[in-house]
């Protein structure tokens, strides 16, 4: 077993394969050796950490990852598995705090599907749609906006 | 233990770290402006201001005083954002704590000296978010591409694909700056599916190519005849053909900012015959294939006039031009927009042909094979060997493989132009051949399949089982499908001759069959093309829309089939939907007999004498990408 300690400094005790699908935390493990000390995750909060301890809990027996050849792939973010669809129905600031935490610790596979999530959010809705659903400002000048319209065209023709 | 106490200091620099909203923001451009500058230099275009103005809450939004509405957004590009990149540049240490590093890269703890740096390198989460509160009303929205680290919000762009990147552009200034981030097109467009198919074909453009500069060179009187000021430059061609690597030497020379071995490569595009693949890797030695072919000279000449023309030139590669012109090749195909030429030198009807970036081969009723120059339409060569109409022809690099209604199969040799193994056995017209490395397989009228040791020409075995004539024979790994009059295609195994599958649903006879290893695509005279599974035998899709027999299919494993028929049209479908996306016709005046397609151009023969080229490539620049 292995203690991961939250920036709020809570113990979470996960087996070695949860543990490990974090690249942060394998590296570590395999520099050091296994410890008996919690290892502090300072940018994680024991919200975002216990979430992101589902994730790999229920990952532990996926295959790893290559990393060269997951690079290459192309992106497709429509083949998510209903599970993590599921998993992935928080809101946007936890998604958010999973993105980071996901970053930071180095898990590939939870980056990716939290990627795919935002970007489902985003393909196929028009430019307004994403203000409102994220909160964002139009601060282009009409000017800008008409340069942005022309630049846009080509694609538009399709 | 040091790596411990390290990430132990960092937890202690928290709280310091999540109120300095400055140190956030420039971090946050220094992280977007160091990712377009190692990407070959692209500049993005909305300069987000780092340095947050007097009180003003920490937000990426406010725009440099340098930027100037008027100008081209994609253009400006202020001293100071360049002064900052330098800076980021040169002082990796301290990498803005940006902090989290980039995707898929652990942060690298520098040995000795990392438990000071990364106190900085990390930016609390909750400290981020306490600033994403203060800009942000409570309805727990927050703006992710703007306030994600650049890596992982450009990510979530390339997975939102194209055209949601064109939306994106239209959202913010913020969002604006990933639609000209040149490695946000460039991952955009190589992982189009369909466009990676195609690019395979470019390999063969430039063996050909290189291999056209190799024999200028060797062969100085071939193009004699051109003029003073063009003969110069193809004497340079020919001599930097010689090296083989090198590309576009000639458009090099104006590609300054050129830096990257990507950007070489596409910078050549534009200022040269020559078609760089945009993977090196596929690049082998030069094929023989040009030197049996004379009349050199034409080639040349158009090859000089390139030259001394050169289209628009790119210091740099830019992927989101190359995707334009992309695009703007697709809605060429969808609306028809395609330049016509016709080539006429054969006495009878043209039942096959094969074509490469090079060269364009057919054969012919008349009784032989003609070699066409794919760039000057000139007649190269015309072969004879068959006593009777050639019906079908495949050739590579290293062999040109025939069959006649005079029974047999001729192999030709590339070097010579003369026949070098007749295979004789069939007891009627060899309908169509396929080979690979080892073998080569024939399918004749008289119903059966046959396949033959390619070195020695030895029939290795013959398979009966149809119960008409064998009219189309495909060769994928060590299948064979084959169609039939008897309306069923069957699958064999090459090394032991027997039947693997059969597959039924065509209600007459079939002419044609095209297999990729996965699908397999079928033409009919019940004027039906049917798309199977080739593992189960299911039939997936059935297309729709000729009006007699469809006499020849063409299928390279994307969404993409070109069929003809003796209908007179040639029909260009997505076989996903089942639709026809573009009906030609009006050119051809007799039945169409064997079609093929690359990214660019669709050729087709015909009963009526014609060779056509159908180019859709016209007024675009897509050399590279072809």
């Amino acid at each position: 077993m292995v203690t991961l300690q939250s920036s709020d400094k809570r113990d979470f005790q996960v087996s070695m394969e949860v543990a490990k699908q974090s690249v942060l935390i394998k590296n570590l493990i395999d520099d050091l050796g296994e410890t008996e000390e919690a290892i502090p995750l300072p940018n994680v909060t024991s919200k975002v950490l216990q979430k992101v301890i589902e994730y790999c809990e229920h990952h532990k027996h996926d295959p790893p990852v290559i990393k060269d050849e997951y690079d290459d792939l192309p992106k497709r973010s429509d083949d998510i598995s209903p599970w993590d669809e599921q998993y992935m129905k928080v809101d946007q600031e936890m998604l958010f705090e999973i993105l980071l935490a996901s970053n930071y610790m180095d898990i590939k596979p939870l980056l990716d599907l939290g990627c795919k999530t935002v970007a489902n959010m985003i393909r196929g809705k028009s430019a307004e749609e994403i203000r409102k659903m994220f909160n964002i400002v139009d601060d282009f000048t009409p000017e800008e906006k008409e340069q942005i319209k022309r630049e846009n065209e080509w694609a538009e023709a399709n | 233990m040091w790596k411990l106490s390290w990430i132990k200091s960092g937890s202690q620099s928290d709280p310091d770290s999540g109120d300095n909203s400055e140190d956030h923001s420039s971090t946050y451009r220094g992280s977007a402006m160091g990712c377009a500058e190692t990407d070959s230099g692209g500049a993005p275009t909305l300069m987000i201001d780092s340095a947050p103005s007097e009180g003003a809450p920490m937000c990426p939004r406010s725009i440099t005083s340098a930027y100037t509405p008027t100008s081209p957004l994609s253009l400006s590009q202020p001293s100071s954002m360049r002064s900052f990149t330098k800076l980021s540049a040169g002082q990796p240490s301290s990498y803005p704590s940006s902090r989290l590093p980039p995707m898929g890269v652990t942060a690298p703890v520098p040995p000795g000296q990392g438990s000071i740096k990364r106190k900085d390198s990390f930016v609390s989460s909750t400290g981020r978010l306490t600033e994403v509160e203060r800009t942000t009303p409570m309805d727990g929205k927050l703006d992710f591409l703007t306030y994600l680290p650049y890596e992982i919000a450009m990510v979530i762009v390339i997975y939102a694909d194209f055209p949601a990147i064109t939306t994106i552009s239209e959202v913010s200034r913020s969002w604006n700056r990933f639609a000209h981030d040149n490695s946000v097109w460039r991952r955009l467009f190589l992982q189009q599916k369909e466009w990676r198919t195609q690019r395979a074909l470019t390999t063969a453009g430039n063996h050909a190519a290189k291999h056209r500069n190799v024999l200028a060179n060797s062969n100085p009187g071939l193009y004699a005849t051109g003029s003073s000021p063009s003969s110069l430059l193809s004497t340079s061609a020919g001599v930097s053909g010689t090296n083989t690597p090198r590309i576009g030497d000639d458009s090099l020379s104006t590609a300054t900012a050129a830096s990257t071995l990507t950007d070489r490569i596409l910078s050549a595009y534009t200022g040269s015959s020559l078609r760089p693949a945009i993977n090196l890797q596929h690049m082998v030695a030069p094929s023989p294939t040009l030197s049996m072919i004379s009349g050199f000279a034409g080639q040349q000449q158009r090859q000089q006039q390139q030259q001394l023309q050169p289209p628009q030139r790119r210091a740099t590669a830019d992927w989101r031009y190359l995707f334009q012109q992309r695009i703007e090749l697709d809605r060429h195909w969808l609306k028809g927009i395609a330049d016509i030429q016709v080539l006429a030198g054969h006495a009878d009807s043209v039942y096959c042909v094969q074509y490469d970036h090079e060269k364009i081969v057919t054969g012919s009723r008349d009784r032989t094979i003609k070699i066409w120059d794919a760039e000057t339409m000139q007649c190269l060569r015309t072969m004879t060997g068959h006593t009777a109409s050639v019906l079908c022809l495949k050739y590579n690099d290293s062999a040109l493989v025939t069959g006649s209604s005079d029974a047999t199969v001729i192999v030709w040799d590339w070097e010579t132009g003369n026949p070098r193994l007749r295979l004789s056995s069939h007891a009627a017209g060899v309908l169509d051949v396929a080979f690979n490395e080892d073998h080569i397989v024939s399918c004749s009228k008289d119903c059966t399949i046959k396949v033959w040791r390619r070195d020695s020409g030895k029939l290795l075995r013959t398979m009966a089982g149809h119960r008409g004539p064998v009219n189309a024979v495909q060769l994928h790994g060590n299948k064979i499908v084959s169609a039939s009059g008897d309306s069923l295609i069957k699958m064999w195994d090459l090394k032991t001759g027997a039947l693997i599958r059969t597959f039924t649903g065509h209600t007459r006879g079939l002419a044609c069959v095209q297999f990729d290893g996965k699908t397999i695509v079928s033409g009919s005279s019940d004027q039906l093309i049917k798309v199977w599974d080739a593992d189960s035998g299911r039939c997936k899709q059935t297309l729709r829309g000729h009006k007699d027999l469809v006499r020849t299919l063409h299928f390279d494993g994307g969404r993409r089939a070109v069929s003809g028929s003796y209908d007179q049209t040639i029909k260009v479908w997505d076989i996903v939907t089942g639709e026809c996306t573009l009906d030609l016709k009006d050119v051809h005046t007799s039945w169409v007999f064997d079609v093929q397609f690359t990214a660019s151009r669709i050729v087709s023969t015909s009963q009526d004498q014609k060779i056509v080229i159908w180019d859709f490539a016209k007024g675009l620049d897509v050399a590279a990408i072809n």
